[in-house]
């Protein structure tokens, strides 16, 4: 077979080609057209080659396909800088778990993921984060639309105060999903695993469960808008331990599907979980302000067996944080 | 010096007791007045000819006390008066409270305050004076004192109490709520209208039973642009006397105090004010309710 240089610029890097498999996905799943025009994949940015040197995660394995690229990352609450060049990859179908001490910018680092943070005014990014190599800050790009494709979960469960049922029919409806809605909502309860609670207490408010399966009732939300990605804020931070496993193990099996970004205070769940874990610290701090960044990142066997930052290892070893 | 102390505060607890009990004692006389002399009136006049008469001509002969006609009056005005307050109030809300930068806040809502500060005869001159001419331009069969203009004008007036309850209500959702409708991808519209109103419906539902509550007490406006009527009036080209004009007209007048014509009055204020009470226990209950759902 003859192979043609066109051939070769699609295929060879096999990151591009995914890529290109991934916009069109997005584009079908949504029914949003994401950016008015689809990414071409031959048409990628040049920096790209020198995110994967500055990765703190070293060499990816070649089974991965990069989900997330950030680089350079710099992000401001007004003059304040919260994040300070981050540098990062995350991959395709993993776990990737953000740990850290307290206020060193773990939530507004996920938050930049799905442009969460541009409902608080006056913030303010540099640098790049691509998703399936298009940039999600580009200017043609809807953060409604980035939204909808990646999801989230967050810190206190918030269900709306309606029912079982509406609750988990608003994300369908409102991102034009198509089908039969009942068992849209069904299949998402299912996959939320809070099927076999609730199925015959549908019409009950949403309120009315307990703590944990309110977070699972927010998870199946999230899954019903059918996103890409499931960004996770501390997702067991309000709950017992019983239902804070139940959560994992859900967290464990929504992977084969779904993309995980999740940040947690506790290392035995971010060990127990995850396959890469990014550390992040506080570098600087003055009057109240703080930057944070992330300092290594890696598979997580590796970061909590071998930390190369001596600040890892105090952190999971508990002598600061 | 522990005793003195004592004395003193046991003396500021007095005289807070003494300034509450003032405003209670105050409102069980009002209420006791009207008891009494309703009664009073219905020795004279049947409550069935009192409730269910239409023709209200207590100071003609034959006299007929036929309250009917005065409650429609109220009512169409009120009702005119919901139709512009509700959607502009609300409105006016939604947009103060999901939409304006905090700056354009901060200029919009004193401005809507200072609306709510006019005094109620200014929005009657305004009515009789500025508004009935215009419309009259186009509505020919409309006379100089009419109700549809009192219940536009008392809508203006109610905007600012609409709005301001309604923003209340909304402001009171958690922010938590539409961060997770945000984070699904909602568009602003959509989490306006699908998380954040449903959401404080209570609220707003209380805002408008108070806006209803305030609009049927309300006695300037009328009192000078609705003119006057002895029958249900059901055009509101036409001249419509609300219970509360009436009341203010023969508080004017100069019947004597023990005449039936004059107990007329109380009859009526006791019924404004079962109506009106009746409508804050809604909208308190509402309220209550509301509360629950939040905590």
């Amino acid at each position: 077979m003859i192979t043609s240089p066109t051939q070769i610029q699609i295929t060879s890097p096999q990151k591009h080609s995914r890529t290109g498999d991934g916009s069109i996905d997005l584009v079908a799943a949504t029914s949003t057209d994401f950016v008015g025009l689809r990414t071409d994949p031959e048409a990628l940015p040049s920096s790209l080659s020198g995110i994967k040197s500055q990765n703190f995660g070293g060499a990816k394995p070649a089974s991965l396909t990069a989900e997330f690229q950030v680089s350079n990352l710099n992000m401001f609450y007004g003059s304040a800088q919260a994040l300070k060049n981050v540098n990062l990859e995350i991959y395709q179908r993993q776990i990737t778990a953000i740990i850290g001490p307290s206020g060193c910018g773990k939530s507004t680092f996920l938050r930049c993921f799905n442009r969460m943070n541009e409902l608080i005014p006056n913030t303010r990014i540099e640098g790049q984060i691509l998703f399936r190599a298009q940039d999600l800050y580009a200017p043609n790009v809807d953060p409604v639309a980035v939204r909808k494709t990646i999801g989230m979960v967050f810190q206190k469960p918030n269900p709306f105060p309606k029912s079982i049922f509406d609750n988990v029919a608003y994300a369908a409806q409102i991102n034009n999903i198509k089908g039969n809605l009942k068992e849209i909502v069904e299949h998402a309860l299912i996959q939320a695993e809070l099927w076999g609670e609730v199925k015959d207490k549908l019409k009950q408010s949403g309120l009315a469960l307990s703590g944990g399966q309110q977070q699972r009732l927010c998870i199946a939300r999230a899954l019903a808008a059918q996103p890409e990605v499931i960004l996770m804020d501390e997702p067991c931070a309000s709950l017992d331990p019983i239902a804070t496993l139940r959560i994992e193990e859900l967290v464990r099996d929504l992977k084969k599907e779904f993309t995980i970004v999740i940040v947690t205070h506790n290392m035995q769940q971010a060990a127990r979980l995850s396959d890469y874990t990014a550390m992040m610290t506080i570098t600087e701090q003055e009057e109240g302000k703080r930057t944070g960044t992330v300092i290594e990142h890696g598979e997580t066997r590796h970061l909590f067996t071998k930390p190369r930052d001596s600040r890892t290892e105090d952190y999971i070893t508990g002598r600061f944080g | 010096m522990v005793d003195a102390r004592r004395v003193y505060e046991r003396l500021i607890a007095a005289a807070l007791l003494v300034c509450a009990g003032i405003s209670i004692l105050t409102t069980a006389g009002i209420i006791g007045v009207l008891i009494f002399e309703t009664i009073e009136f219905l020795r004279e006049v049947p409550l069935s000819g009192f409730m269910l008469g239409t023709v209200w001509t207590p100071l003609f002969e034959p006299a007929q006390f036929g309250v009917l006609a005065l409650v429609v009056s109220t009512v169409v005005i009120s009702l005119f008066a919901m139709l512009v307050s509700l959607p502009l109030g609300l409105l006016a809300a939604i947009y103060l409270s999901e939409y304006a930068s905090p700056k354009t806040r901060g200029i919009l809502k004193p401005a809507l305050e200072i609306l709510a500060g006019v005094p109620t005869v200014v929005y009657g001159y305004f009515a009789l004076t500025f508004v009935t001419p215009l419309l009259r331009e186009f509505l020919a069969d409309m006379r100089v004192f009419n109700g549809l203009t009192a219940g536009l004008v008392m809508g203006i007036m109610i905007i600012p109490m609409v709005s301001s309850l309604s923003e209340d209500a909304m402001n009171a959702v958690p922010q938590s709520l539409r961060q997770a409708a945000y984070g699904l991808g909602s568009t602003k519209l959509q989490v306006t209208l699908r998380v954040v109103l449903p959401a404080a419906l209570s609220g707003i539902v209380a805002a408008v039973v108070l806006a209803m509550s305030r609009a049927i007490g309300e006695t300037m406006i009328v009192a000078i642009a609705a003119g006057q009527s002895t029958t249900v009036q059901l055009n509101p080209l036409y001249p419509m006397e609300t219970m509360t004009a009436y009341i203010a007209r023969v508080s004017l007048g100069d019947n004597p105090q023990t005449s039936l014509e004059f107990k007329t009055i109380f009859a009526v204020g006791m019924l404004l004010f079962l109506i009106t009470f009746g409508l804050n226990l809604v909208s308190q209950r509402v309220l209550a309710k509301y509360r629950e759902v939040h905590q």
